[in-house]
C-alpha cells in the first residue's frame, strides 16, 4: 500500500521533473554516474539497489509518458577508503566526478566545502515520500551549516564483541556472564575492567590477546575518547575540540592495553585485517573493538556460521570510563550525494529514493550487518528475522557521529591515530603523545581547532 | 619537449609550493609559509629527513652498489651459462609486479603464525615476531635492495665482460689472486661504471617510496617514512597539494646538489675526456 502511495508521488513529481528534462536538455537518455564503496564485499547493495531501482524508476517515468530513460553507470569499490576519496577528489575537480557519490558522513565538510556536493534540501521535500520514514536522528549526520548535503543509506554500531566461550573457560558461570553482559549495557562495566579481564584471560593462557582494536585510521578510536568524556567538536563554533584530560585518558587506555596489562600487541596497527577477524573468529582474542558489519563478514568470508557465532559471541557497547555512565557507540551512515557537476539533481534525488526503498535496504541490511534506516524497514519480515540485526539496533540510543567538518580527517588520521601507534608502537608515555598530539593538531589545524583543558 | 615534460612541471610545482593549496584546488599564494614551516615547525620533516639519509646510504652501499657489484663479479667468475641463470634469478624480483613483489614481503613477515618467516621459526620451537614492526628500516631497505641491486648488477657485469680478457689471463700467468684480480685490474677498469650506478640509484633512491608505501606505508608511527613517501602522503593523505609541493622542491634541490657534488667529486671532465690514444 505504502510502496503505491509512494509510486504514485514520484509519477506526479517526475512528470513534472520530465516535462523540464525533455525542455532543456532534448535528451531521451539521461545518464547518471554512480560511484558506491563497500570496501568489505557484502555491502554490494550499495550499488546493487541502484541497477534495481533504474529499472523502476524507468518503468514509472513510462508511465508517465515522459520519453526520458535513465541509464546508470554504476560501480561498486572494494579500494579502501584513502584511496576512494583520493579518486573522486581528482575526478570533481576536473569535472569527470560521478554524478551520485557514495562516502561516509564525515566527508561532507569537505566536499561541501570545496563546491564538489549540492545542498538537497529541495529535492529532500520534493520526493518527501521516500524518506519520511527516516529515523530522524540520522538526518543530523549530512547537516552542514543547516543544510541537507546528503542522504543516509545506512547506518551501524560500533560495539565489543565478547568471547562467551573464553569466559566460560575463565570458570565463569552462565549466570556471571549473562550478568556482565546486562551490566556492560547499563554501563556498569568500565573500560578499565576490560582491561583487567583481558589480561586475566590472558594471564591463563586462554587467549594469545585480550583486547584488538582496528588497525587502520577510522572513527572506531574516538568511542574511548568519547567514553572518558572527551567532545570531538563544538557544536557552537563548528570547531573541532581536543579535550586533554579525556584524550589523556584516551592514550593512557592504548598504553596500558600494550604496555602494563600487555592484552594488544604493539604492532596492533600492522595487523592485518584478515588475521584481526581470523583470530575472533577462531577464539584467539576475548575483546574486540568491532562494528555491526563483521557479523556478516565472519559468515561470508571467515566460514563462521551464525549460529556458532551467537554461541560463542556477545556484544556490549563501550563501556564508559566512569561505571554508571553512559556506554558509547559511533555510527558512521554511509551517505549518498549528488555532485555539483550532475546535470540532472532532481532525477538523481529521485532514483536516490527509489534505491533506498525499504525492500531494497533491508537487503542491504541484513546481507552486510549494517542496521535499517527507517521505521518502515524495521516492519519488514526479512528485516525482522535478522535477529543480530534487531539485537544490534537498540545501541543507536547510545550513538555519537563524527563531525561534518572538513579537517576531520586530518584530526583524525594525523593526529589521534598517530598519537595512538605513539603509545602502542614506540611505549611512549601517555603525556608525551598527548604533548605530539596537541602540536600536529595545532599546526595543522590552525584556527579549525580549540583545546580544552 | 624538454620543456613539455621536465620545465614546465618543475615551474608548476615551485609555483604550487608557494600556496596552501588544499582539497579545493584553489590558487592561494602564501609566499615562503611553507617552507618556513617545514625548516621551523615540522618535527616529522625532520625525522623523515633522517630515516631517508640511513635508508639511501644502507640500500645503496649493501644493495644496490654492494651485492650488485658482488653479484657481477661472482657471476663473472662461473661458468656462463652458470652466471646466467644466477643473474636471471636476481632479476625476477624486478620483473614483478610492484605489488605482487609488496604482498610476497608482506606474507613472509606477517607477524602471525601464519606469516612464511614465523611458521619457520615456529617450526623449530623458536619465538615469533612482528617484524615490519620491530625492524621497518631493516625491512625496506632489504625489501628495495633486493630489487635495486640487479640495475648494479647488469651494468656491472656488462663492463667486467667488456674488459679485455687478455689483462686478466696475464695477470693470473703472472700469478697474481683472484682478489689482486679484481682490486687491480676489474674494479679500476670499471671505475666509471661505479660511480654512474652509485650517483644514479642514490638519486633514485631518493625519491622512490612505492615498495615503502606498499608494505610499512611509512610506520610504524613514521619510523619507515621518507621525504618522498612524507610528501606522497601529505599530498594524497592531507590532500595538502601546496604543503607536498614545496616538500619535493626541497628534495629536487637536495638532488640537484647531491649530482652536482657528486660530479665533481667523480671528476666528471676527466672521466668524459678522450682517451689519449685518440688525440695521437
Amino acid at each position: 500500500m505504502r510502496k503505491g502511495v509512494i509510486g504514485l508521488a514520484l509519477i506526479a513529481c517526475l512528470t513534472l521533473a520530465g516535462i523540464t528534462i525533455a525542455g532543456t536538455a532534448f535528451a531521451k537518455e539521461v545518464k547518471l554516474t554512480i560511484w558506491a564503496i563497500g570496501p568489505d564485499n557484502p555491502s554490494f547493495w550499495r550499488a546493487k539497489a541502484f541497477n534495481v531501482a533504474i529499472e523502476r524508476l524507468n518503468k514509472l517515468l513510462k508511465a508517465t509518458g515522459s520519453d526520458t530513460k535513465v541509464v546508470g553507470n554504476v560501480s561498486f569499490e572494494t579500494v579502501s577508503w584513502g584511496d576512494y576519496r583520493t579518486r573522486a577528489l581528482l575526478a570533481f575537480k576536473s569535472g569527470k566526478g560521478p554524478d551520485i557519490y557514495t562516502t561516509g558522513h564525515e566527508d561532507i565538510g569537505m566536499l561541501a566545502d570545496a563546491g564538489y556536493i549540492i545542498p538537497l534540501d529541495k529535492y529532500v521535500e520534493k520526493y518527501k515520500w521516500c524518506f519520511d520514514s527516516f529515523f530522524p536522528s540520522l538526518w543530523n549526520s549530512v547537516r552542514l551549516k543547516g543544510k541537507i548535503y546528503g542522504i543516509p543509506q545506512d547506518t551501524e554500531a560500533r560495539m565489543i564483541y565478547i568471547r562467551k566461550d573464553i569466559l566460560k573457560k575463565m570458570g565463569w558461570s552462565e549466570e556471571k556472564i549473562r550478568k556482565f553482559i546486562e551490566d556492560g549495557w547499563k554501563g556498569e562495566v568500565t573500560l578499565e575492567d576490560i582491561l583487567k579481564i583481558g589480561a586475566e584471560a590472558k594471564k591463563k593462557g586462554l587467549v594469545k590477546w585480550g583486547f584488538y582494536h582496528r588497525p587502520t585510521p577510522g572513527v572506531d578510536y574516538f568511542q574511548i575518547y568519547l567514553a572518558y568524556g572527551g567532545r570531538m567538536w563544538n557544536p557552537d563554533t563548528g570547531k573541532l575540540v581536543l579535550n586533554e584530560k579525556a584524550a589523556l585518558k584516551t592514550l593512557r587506555f592504548f598504553y596500558d592495553a600494550v604496555n602494563t596489562y600487555k592484552i594488544t600487541p604493539s604492532g596492533m596497527t600492522s595487523v592485518s585485517w584478515k588475521s584481526i577477524h581470523k583470530a575472533v573468529v577462531n577464539g584467539d582474542v576475548l575483546f574486540w573493538l568491532g562494528g555491526s558489519w563483521n557479523w556478516a563478514e565472519w559468515q561470508r568470508d571467515y566460514n563462521a556460521s551464525e549460529d556458532y557465532l551467537f554461541e560463542n559471541i556477545a556484544f556490549i557497547p563501550v563501556p564508559p570510563g566512569r561505571k554508571g555512565d553512559k556506554p558509547v557507540t559511533i555510527s558512521h551512515p554511509v551517505v549518498y550525494m549528488v555532485s555539483s557537476t550532475c546535470k540532472n539533481p532532481d532525477l538523481a534525488v529521485a532514483l536516490i529514493g527509489m534505491a533506498l526503498a525499504p525492500d531494497l535496504n533491508a537487503k542491504h541490511a541484513v546481507t552486510s550487518g549494517h542496521l535499517a534506516i527507517s521505521y518502515e524497514q524495521l516492519s519488514l519480515p526479512e528485516y525482522k528475522k535478522a535477529k543480530f540485526l534487531s539485537m544490534v539496533t537498540p545501541l543507536l540510543k547510545f550513538t555519537h557521529f563524527a563531525p561534518n567538518h572538513p579537517k576531520f580527517n586530518t584530526y583524525n588520521k594525523e593526529g589521534w591515530y598517530k598519537a595512538i601507534q605513539m603509545v602502542e608502537v614506540n611505549g611512549a608515555k601517555p603525556e608525551e603523545a598527548l604533548s605530539f598530539l596537541k602540536s600536529i593538531l595545532k599546526r595543522k589545524l590552525k584556527g579549525a581547532l580549540t583545546i580544552e583543558p | 619537449m624538454v620543456a613539455l615534460f621536465f620545465l614546465l612541471p618543475a615551474i608548476i610545482t615551485g609555483l604550487l609550493s608557494l600556496t596552501d593549496m588544499n582539497y579545493t584546488f584553489n590558487w592561494n599564494f602564501i609566499g615562503f609559509e611553507n617552507f618556513r614551516e617545514i625548516f621551523y615547525e615540522d618535527p616529522i620533516a625532520k625525522t623523515t629527513l633522517i630515516n631517508t639519509i640511513i635508508y639511501v646510504f644502507f640500500t645503496l652501499l649493501f644493495f644496490n652498489f654492494g651485492l650488485g657489484l658482488l653479484l657481477a663479479i661472482t657471476t663473472t667468475h662461473m661458468e656462463e651459462k652458470a652466471g646466467r641463470f644466477f643473474r636471471l634469478i636476481w632479476m625476477l624480483p624486478r620483473l614483478t609486479p610492484s605489488v605482487v613483489y609488496a604482498l610476497l614481503w608482506l606474507w613472509i613477515l606477517d607477524p602471525t603464525e601464519a606469516g612464511i618467516l614465523n611458521s619457520i621459526l615456529k617450526h623449530f620451537g623458536l619465538p615469533t615476531y612482528n617484524w615490519i614492526n620491530m625492524f621497518p628500516k631493516t625491512v625496506v631497505i632489504i625489501a628495495n635492495g633486493f630489487i635495486g641491486a640487479s640495475f648494479g648488477m647488469v651494468i656491472f657485469t656488462a663492463s667486467i665482460l667488456s674488459l679485455p680478457r687478455d689483462m686478466i689471463v696475464a695477470a693470473r700467468v703472472d700469478g697474481a689472486s683472484e682478489l689482486k684480480v679484481i682490486t687491480k685490474i676489474i674494479l679500476p677498469n670499471i671505475k666509471w661504471h661505479l660511480l654512474f650506478v652509485s650517483a644514479y640509484q642514490m638519486l633514485s633512491l631518493l625519491t622512490s617510496y612505492e615498495y615503502i608505501l606498499l608494505i610499512t606505508d611509512g610506520g610504524p608511527f613514521y619510523k619507515s617514512e621518507v621525504w618522498a613517501l612524507y610528501t606522497y602522503h601529505t599530498a594524497f593523505g592531507d590532500w595538502e597539494f601546496g604543503y607536498a609541493a614545496a616538500l619535493s622542491v626541497i628534495l629536487s634541490i637536495a638532488g640537484f646538489i647531491a649530482a652536482l657534488l657528486y660530479l665533481r667529486t667523480v671528476n666528471i671532465r676527466a672521466l668524459l675526456k678522450k682517451p689519449k690514444i685518440e688525440g695521437i
